[in-house]
């Protein structure tokens, strides 16, 4: 199978096709999980912490049980459900009798409205005894007496390296050492957190607002006891997750318990303010680093020293990959990193669009570009010097970096745009300055399965268990399926998101699917059309060697005409639906690694009055391997960019410096960045074929992003802003104590 | 989610409208636009009653008033006026040029498209543009009260301290009218915001007039820099009646300015910052609005 996978070498896609399902979204027929109504449903609200850190000792719900409307209510003094998704580390349950953090769910009410249930759930009232908690990497190193966990309070070290760094600091030309830090950050999906859930029996159904239909049934199933063929889960249509709807969540099985305990279906639905606190987010890091260079802008080494506060509960699955990707970017002698990942009495933290990508770009990104200005070198050409061009052993299945590095510089007119910084004189005004930074992240492969179909009338039909959580995932399988089967993308149907009539996909998370679900397509795509010119061969009694399907058409290669439609075959032939089910597990070789490569370009402009910064222009050139959908692909760019800006300017979440809770958990105090601060995004890809087919996309667009603009502000004002996100405040203070 | 129940209400008429508000003394609150009532009901705020005024006619008009020579002498706003229609408006671009840029930089589209004039200064955020504005340029609020009885009175009065004014629980904001001067004029309007279309840390809305010889009516109108709007009165006497302005004059008022009030400070930004930028915001708008009239 693998050999027809890589036999292929299409040229540069230049297919740009809406999402198949964008009018039914836009025209809010697109029933999300929020739109069911199913007969005696019920209403959970959850109730959480008070209390940083602390045992519970009493709950007292005689208040809450007087609402009208109140039907019931479970905590953890009756219910000891784990949750095994929601900490990677340790045990977590569903519903906590240790809360770690203001806000730890601790039981849940049922009633019959929507209301009803809020006004219960605020009439709980839990008594604690309470233990000492720490809101900080520093109070979590320094406090002895401090018990996140029994074990310990933090995991690591994580030590990535190779090469020998203490010899290149000795014997470089130029070292430099700086510290940077980053913020914690929310997902900040449009839909908020929210489950349905009833049970038949012992049949659970739940429909989840997932990331990944059989990772979240799998899930549910084992944290229920249940068998996973139990468990049906349904995800039809997302309101985004960017890496917090991942697997099972706790409110998928919130909702469960629930509607056992009621004999009756729950929806179980976040506020705004719950989705904040209660659905993990980005952790922050406090980095150290220090980077060897030669004159000549060889960089040599670089050293990695972090902590990161990952909240009470880290979600996230590579144990201690806290600070990950650089170490890709660039062909340096010796790379030296230890990591920590350090607990806090705040909110969980976990996925979000490439993990620890951004927070380990910036850094990095930030302190090539300091030792570029140092060396008096221009920024593009230390990253040509240096860009990655095989890794440490072995090679690159596909590697377009220099293309995005020097294509992108010429496209954006770097030469023209970049000037040196001078002094600035002037005390008023705006000053415009460019940046650049790299990035590279992984792209792997795997378990991929499609059931592809086509019927008497010529349809081709592509099931998959993708949920499209936003990244156009159904469009996009069945532009593969239509494209390598022959038929049009107009008669090509989907089929999706619903553990019951769909074959096992990954689910959206990872940069994946396209790549692993899509492989399985294009074979089971491939297939069909085999088969049709197996059955032309038949029916007309021409070589399925001269015949090839194109545009619903069976075609005589030879002198290109037309034979009969694929329905006319079809029908012809007898028979009657053709179906190919395909279980793809492609493999790199011995010594491959495969990776996405980009290199992004950003302009800003500093009132040197005020500190503000404004972005004003920004391209992105991006290596992904071939591009299955343009307009879909370049949104993805574009939307990962704009939660780059986010995380460079404007979003952060406020942690309490007395109990740690969030400050900020509304769309008010939180502030995501809006269109007046979004410069128009160019996005490029380059031509690069990979022979395992399209390479990732969804992660890296984030993760250059806020280094780009750091050195631009660098390049505009000559101050060097380490600290994310980037504040005018900060910036002004700089600029004054400059002159 | 609004969790206490509400009644609703939505009269024809300005009486039909008092009749409710005198049935349901003391519980019920005026809705215009809903730009600042629904949020705070949302945050739990109880309002038992609410009543809906856009559908009584008449308080939709912009009219123009003239004097003898066929000038126009001041225009009129109605109190449901949006600051959309405000921006769009074509009397109110060409004479009244600062109350339309003010509407424009409101929020976002969404907030301009449904907040009305009545509303902002009805609801009296002592950080609301409208509101310094409304100082500005010297706005006089009209009212109408149970068997539509109406009073006028300045904006100056009117606003009485934070989500306070000099309205009476059964009195409705019909109109605000603001004099139109012929004279060359200049104004601006700058804010500090912590992003794109929030509400105003602070604003400053400025207004002058020039007759050919020398500046007049300067209006210094601050927001957000103490209980209500504010007209920085002593920093105004400064400039007024002065033949030209200089670069100078305009640090000493804007430094008078830090001296005199104090902008607050939040998670985001620090007292010291806000402070600095009171002058700097304060110095751009008059920089502005002296340009304006000098060329
Ligand atoms: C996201 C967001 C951003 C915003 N940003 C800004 C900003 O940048 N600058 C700014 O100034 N404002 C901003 N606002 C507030 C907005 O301007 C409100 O629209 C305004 O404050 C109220 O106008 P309204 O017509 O919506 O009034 P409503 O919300 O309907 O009413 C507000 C109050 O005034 C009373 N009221 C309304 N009309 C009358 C009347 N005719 N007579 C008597 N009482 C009346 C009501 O009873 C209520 O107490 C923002 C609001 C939101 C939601």
């Amino acid at each position: 199978m693998m050999e027809a996978v890589l036999e292929r070498q299409h040229a540069k896609s230049h297919v740009s096709e809406p999402r198949i399902d964008a009018r039914e979204r836009v025209m809010g027929l697109a029933k999300y999980t929020a739109d069911w109504h199913v007969k005696d449903m019920l209403y959970a609200r959850i109730f959480t912490s008070t209390v940083p850190h602390g045992i519970v000792k009493n709950i007292d719900s005689s208040e809450a049980a007087k609402t009208p409307g109140f039907v019931d209510m479970v905590s953890c003094l009756e219910d000891s459900t784990l949750w095994e998704a929601g900490e990677r580390e340790h045990v977590r349950r569903v519903f906590a009798d240790h809360v770690r953090f203001v806000g730890d769910c601790i039981g849940a009410v049922t009633a019959t409205t929507r209301i009803a249930a809020k006004k219960a759930a605020s009439l709980v009232s839990v008594q604690y005894e309470e233990l000492p908690a720490s809101f900080n990497i520093d109070s979590t190193l320094g406090n002895s007496n401090l018990k996140i966990w029994d074990n310990g309070n933090t995991i690591g070290p994580l030590k990535f390296e190779y090469g020998d760094a203490e010899e290149e600091f000795r014997n470089s030309q130029v070292v430099m050492e700086r510290h940077y830090s980053t913020s914690r950050l929310h997902n900040v999906p449009l839909e908020p957190a929210i489950s349905l859930a009833w049970w038949d029996g012992d049949n659970l159904t739940v429909v989840a607002a997932t990331q990944s239909v059989h990772g979240c049934r799998n899930g549910i199933a084992k944290d229920l006891g249940l068998l996973p063929e139990k468990v049906r889960v349904i995800g039809y249509y997302k309101g985004g997750g960017f890496g917090n709807k991942i697997n099972s969540m706790n409110y998928d099985l919130i909702a469960a318990i629930c509607s056992r305990r009621t004999g009756k279906p729950v929806m179980v639905e976040y506020s705004r303010e719950d989705e904040f606190i209660n659905v993990h987010g980005r952790w922050s890091t406090d980095q150290d680093l220090r980077i060897a260079a030669d004159r000549d802008g060889r960089i040599n080494a670089v050293e990695v020293k972090a902590n990161c506060d990952i909240g009470a509960y880290t979600r996230h699955m590579k144990r201690g990959h806290f600070i990950e990707g650089p170490e890709h970017y660039y062909s340096t002698e010796a790379w030296n990193a230890e990591i920590y990942g350090v607990y806090t009495n705040t909110p969980a933290t976990g996925h979000m669009r490439a993990p620890p990508g951004p927070q380990s770009a910036f850094s990095v990104e930030s302190l090539v570009d300091e030792m570029a200005y140092e060396l008096g070198m221009d920024p593009v050409e230390m990253r040509f010097k240096n860009y990655i061009r095989h890794p440490n052993s072995g090679k690159f299945t596909s590697n377009g970096f220099e293309e995005c590095i020097t294509r992108g510089a010429e496209e954006f007119g770097w030469k023209q745009r970049w000037k040196r910084p001078e002094k600035q004189n002037t005390r008023r005004g705006l000053v415009t300055g460019v940046g650049v930074a790299i990035g590279s992240w992984h792209s792997g492969l795997g378990h991929g399965e499609a059931i592809v179909s086509i019927d008497s009338t010529g349809v081709l039909e592509v099931n998959t268990g993708v949920v499209d959580i936003g990244t156009g995932a159904k469009t996009t399988m069945a532009l593969i399926a239509s494209g390598e089967a022959g038929i049009p993308f107009s008669d090509t149907r989907v089929i999706w998101g619903d553990t019951e009539t769909s074959p096992f996909s990954v689910g959206e998370s990872g940069s994946r699917t396209t790549g692993f679900t899509g492989t399985a397509v294009r074979e089971a795509a491939r297939q069909i059309r085999s088969d049709l010119l197996s059955i032309g061969e038949k029916v007309h009694g021409i070589s399925s060697s001269k015949l090839e399907i194109k545009e619903g058409n069976l075609i005589h290669s030879g002198n290109g005409n037309v034979i009969s439609s694929v329905r006319e075959l079809m029908h012809a032939s007898g028979n009657g639906r053709i179906t190919k089910s395909v279980t793809t597990e492609p493999a790199l070789k011995e010594g491959e690694e495969r990776f996405v490569f980009a290199a992004h370009f950003a302009e800003v402009a500093v009132d040197l009055e005020t500190g503000e910064v404004k972005l004003t222009d920004y391209l992105a050139y991006h290596d992904s391997g071939e591009i299955v959908n343009r307009l879909t692909a370049e949104s993805q760019v574009q939307g990962g960019i704009v939660m780059g800006i986010g995380m460079a300017l404007t979003e952060k979440l406020l942690i309490s410096k007395t109990d740690g809770s969030i400050e900020n958990p509304s769309l008010l105090l939180y502030r995501i960045p809006n269109m007046a601060q979004i410069p128009k995004i160019k996005v490029f890809f380059t031509d690069t074929i990979d022979p395992y087919g399209p390479k990732s996309l969804g992660e890296i667009p984030i993760i250059p992003v806020t280094a780009a603009i750091g050195n631009a502000i660098f390049n505009a004002t000559g101050v060097r802003l380490r600290n994310l996100p980037f504040s005018r405040e900060e910036l002004l203070r700089e600029l004054k104590g400059k002159k | 989610m609004i969790i206490e129940p509400f009644q609703y209400f939505s009269p024809q008429s300005l009486d039909e409208a008092f009749e409710i508000l005198s049935e349901h003394h003391g519980e019920a609150k005026i809705i215009a636009g809903g730009q600042s009532l629904i949020p705070l009901m949302k945050m739990g705020v109880e309002v038992p009653c609410i009543v809906d005024i856009k559908k009584i006619p008449g308080l939709k008009a912009i009219e123009l008033s003239k004097d003898g020579l066929g000038n126009v002498s001041s225009i009129k706003v109605g109190a449901l006026v949006t600051y959309n229609d405000i921006e769009g408006s074509n009397p109110v671009k060409k004479n009244l040029p600062l109350l339309a840029k003010t509407a424009s930089g409101i929020g976002h589209p969404l907030i301009r498209n449904r907040g009305t004039i009545g509303g902002s200064l009805s609801h009296c955020d002592p950080a609301a543009d409208l509101c310094a504005t409304a100082l500005a340029l010297n706005a006089r609020i009209c009212i109408t009260g149970p068997g539509l009885k109406t009073r006028s009175i300045s904006a100056d009065e009117f606003f009485k301290g934070p989500l306070e004014t000099d309205l009476q629980d059964d009195e409705i904001l019909t109109a605000v009218e603001f004099p139109v001067s012929a004279m060359k004029m200049g104004y601006d309007v700058q804010k500090l915001t912590l992003g794109h279309g929030d509400f105003p840390v602070f604003i400053v809305s400025v207004s002058l007039h020039n007759d050919g010889k020398k500046f007049t009516d300067i209006a210094i109108a601050l927001g957000g820099v103490g209980e209500t709007a504010v007209r920085a009165g002593e920093c105004e006497s400064l400039l007024n009646g002065r033949e030209s302005i200089t670069d100078e004059d305009i640090l000493e008022v804007s430094k008078m300015i830090t001296e005199k009030y104090d902008p607050p400070s939040s998670a985001e930004l620090s007292h010291d910052y806000t402070l600095d930028m009171l002058a700097v915001y304060t110095r751009k708008a008059l920089i502005n609005a002296v340009q304006m009239v000098t060329g």
